[in-house]
Parts: C-alpha cells; structure tokens; sequence
C-alpha cells in the first residue's frame, strides 16, 4: 500500500508543515528524523486520522483517507500498524487480552462476547508465539501496570505487528530499547518490508543500521 | 460492562445501606415527633413513600453514584484518553463509544436501579424498626399496609428518576473524562465540571419528577 501526500498543511497554532507532498512506497523502510518539537507526533496523528490536514489530501493507493468515508477509513486502518510515543495498552485488560483485542478488531468480531471467550485456539497460539517472542509469556495474565516501562512497550510493539501490517508506522522508533531488542525488531521490520509493507519509523536519530532504510528524510527540510 | 456494574453496584452496597437504614429511621422518628400525634396511623406509610420511595431514594442514591462512580470514571476516561489508549482503538478501527462509553452507560444506569430498590429495602427495614418501637405490629402486615397505600406511579417515578439520573451522569463523566486530552493536570478539571453538571442534572431530573407527580396526582 503505498501513501501519497498531497499538499498538506498541519498547523496548531503554529504552521509545522505546509504544501507539504511526498510518496512513501510500499515494501520501504523510511525513517523521518527531526529534532524534539518538529512536529513528528502531529504528522503521525494525521497520517493515522487523528487530526486532519488543515490543507490537502492524505491518501492511501487511492483512497482518501479523510474524504472517502469512515468505512473506507476503516479498511486502511485494519492494514494499519501503529506504534504511539507512550504504549497505549488498555490498562483494564491484561497483556494477553491487549493484543487479543486487536486479534479481534482485525476480524470485525463482537468485541464484548468474544474478549472473554476462548474459543479461538489459531488465534491464542499466535498471540503466544508472539509473547514468547519477547519473553513476556509467562506474564501474559498481568496487566500492563504490573510490568516495567520496557515490557509494556514491546508489548505494545508488538500488537503493532501481530497479523503483519501493510503499513506500520512507529513513533519514537526504537527509543528505549536494549541493544538485543533492536537488533530484534530491526529484522521484523525487514520481514515486514520482504511482505511487501511500507514503515515509516521517526525519531530524532536513527538508532538502526542505517544500510537497512531505503530513506533517511530530515524533517527540517519539510519544515517552512 | 460487568466490571462497571460491580464497581458501581455492588461495592456501593454498604454505603447505600449505611445511608438508607439511617435515612429511614431518621424520617419515621422525626416524623413521629412532628405529625404522629396529630394524624391517623397511615402517616408512617404515606412518609416513607413520599419521602422515601418517590424522592429521596433516587436522588440520593444518584448522588453517591455521581461521587463514587461518576467520578472514577471520568478520572478513569481521563487517563486512558492522555496514555492514548483511546487514539490506540481509534487506530484499531474499534469505536470508543461503542467499547468504552456504551458499556459505562449501561452498567451505571442499570447500577442505580438495583442500588434503588437495595436503598427502599434497607430504607424500609429501618423505617420498620423505628415504627415497630412507637407502634409494635409484624412485619408483614407493616409491608401490607405500606404497599396498599403505595401506588403504580409512585414507582414509576422512582424508576424513572433513577434510570434518567444515571444516564445522565454516565453521559456527562464520560463526555469530560474523553475530553481531557493534553495533560493530567486537565483531569481534575474535568472532574470539578463533571460533578457539578452532572449534580445540577440530578437535581432537574428530581424537579421534573416532582413536577409530573404533581401533575399526575392532581
């Protein structure tokens, strides 16, 4: 899926972008540097369709992510892996029923009478495997409050990349995690980008190989 | 849902029952002091549905709700609107009205009608008690004559200030709990404006109960 800018402005109180267009490909990885207060966060939260450009059109193939509808918007964002500054778990849930929940909303099921089911067995091995992966299976009853700041952030990494996304765009990239942690989600992004998927990642540095990223964009040079 | 139903129905149960029983007996025994010498016996069971079941009992019931639960929620709300919990459903493609709000809305409004009918029930056994002193006669002839003089629109009333009251304030915490969005500090904020709207409801909801008792009785 690729992602086209069109003319964008973003601006709250300050003008952070303006006439802004660019086309993200799909099976690349991106990376968006930029200094604290450039406005990644802003950009992040309109390209997710949180905050819509004040000026012009964020597409996705040829969808218009704002104008085509809530279904449609609905059907990129099932595509659509997100990984905010801060985590974002469901505090009342427990880490295993977190990425159950997106498990769910990826199969348009009934959120309220399958959360507490156990019915689908594909679908709890999967959310295992994957807490296995980051060696949180044996606490996969807690709830976020009740591990440390880096385990519920992989955690949330992860949700991010259950079902592989065709899109996966990361905040704060890579910030807070250990050597062996990145090294570990560099090569799911390359998985991700073998699939086919676009990622953009934004963070002041880059903390990964940069031989892996196909291009590093200074968000300076976007600013007016 | 189940979650809310719990927290604001059952662990209020031993702060509606303080109340009520009090409550209760406190109405019967001043009551008694007032008009009991005056008026024939009915009086007991004509104070405790006017007061207690038409009034009293919605409306403070909705106001230890509001202070209990209204509040956490909207706290609640709050906080996962600032850690992004609700953008993350949003991105999700999960509606947060339909998984947050929805179930806050139904769980409290179906709270306050069991804590309703769990108020009348100690409120009436208090009421019992104290009557039993200045007039001693069984329980379920007690029960007899109050539910002779108790009428369809009384409870009517009852109910519908109570399930109205507890709408009311489900929708008002969770509209300022989803509207604290840039920092913590905005949550108390929130909070004090959530009461007090919400407080200000409750009391029209009893006033335009009051007014529709009025016009229907008269």
């Amino acid at each position: 899926m690729n992602l086209y800018l069109k003319n964008i402005k973003l601006e709250n109180k300050e003008t952070y972008f303006e006439n802004l267009s660019y086309t993200f490909k799909e099976g690349n990885i991106y990376f968006l540097e930029g200094k604290h207060g450039i406005g990644k966060s802003f950009l992040i939260n309109a390209l997710v369709g949180l905050s819509p450009p004040s000026q012009g059109d964020i597409l996705y193939d040829d969808s218009n992510f704002y104008q085509d509808g809530r279904d449609q918007r609905h059907r990129i964002r099932k595509n659509m892996g997100v990984i905010f500054d801060c985590p974002g778990l469901l505090s009342n849930l427990s880490i295993f029923e977190n990425l159950r929940l997106r498990f769910l909303a990826l199969k348009d099921k009934n959120l309220f009478l399958e959360l507490g089911s156990k019915k689908d067995l594909e679908m709890d091995d999967l959310i295992m495997d994957e807490l296995r992966d980051i060696e949180l299976d044996h606490k996969k009853n807690l709830r976020p409050h009740l591990l440390s700041r880096g385990q519920v952030k992989k955690v949330s990494i992860s949700r991010a990349f259950l079902s592989a996304p065709k899109i996966l765009i990361w905040d704060d990239a890579f910030e807070g995690l250990s050597q062996k942690d990145i090294v570990f989600y560099e090569n799911k992004l390359l998985q991700l980008k073998s699939l086919g998927s676009l990622v953009i990642c934004l963070n002041s540095t880059t903390l990964i190989n940069k031989n892996n990223i196909d291009e590093i964009i200074n968000l300076s040079d976007w600013r007016n | 849902m189940y979650d809310q139903v719990f927290f604001t129905g059952v662990q209020a149960l031993p702060i509606i029952g303080i109340v009520s029983l009090l409550l209760g007996a406190i109405i019967i025994k001043e009551g008694h002091a007032y008009v009991g010498q005056f008026v024939d016996n009915n009086w007991i069971y004509k104070i405790i549905i006017s007061v207690m079941i038409r009034d009293a009992a919605p409306f403070i019931t909705a106001l230890i709700v509001l202070s209990r639960s209204g509040i956490a929620m909207a706290t609640e709300l709050g906080y996962m609107n600032i850690n992004k919990e609700v953008d993350s459903l949003r991105i999700m493609g999960i509606s947060p009205l339909t998984y947050i709000v929805m179930p806050r809305i139904i769980g409290v409004s179906l709270s306050i009608i069991l804590l309703v009918i769990y108020f009348l029930l100690i409120g009436i056994i208090g009421g019992y008690l104290v009557t039993n002193i200045f007039t001693p006669l069984p329980f379920w002839i007690f029960m007899g004559k109050l539910s002779k003089n108790m009428t369809f629109i009384d409870l009517l009333i009852m109910f519908g200030k109570a399930s109205a009251s507890g709408f009311f304030i489900s929708v008002i915490c969770c509209f300022h709990g989803l509207n604290a969005r840039h920092s913590f500090t905005e949550i108390p904020q929130r909070n004090i404006k959530a009461f007090a709207q919400s407080a200000f409801g409750i009391i029209g909801i009893n006033f335009i109960g009051i007014v529709i008792y009025l016009v229907i009785a008269t």
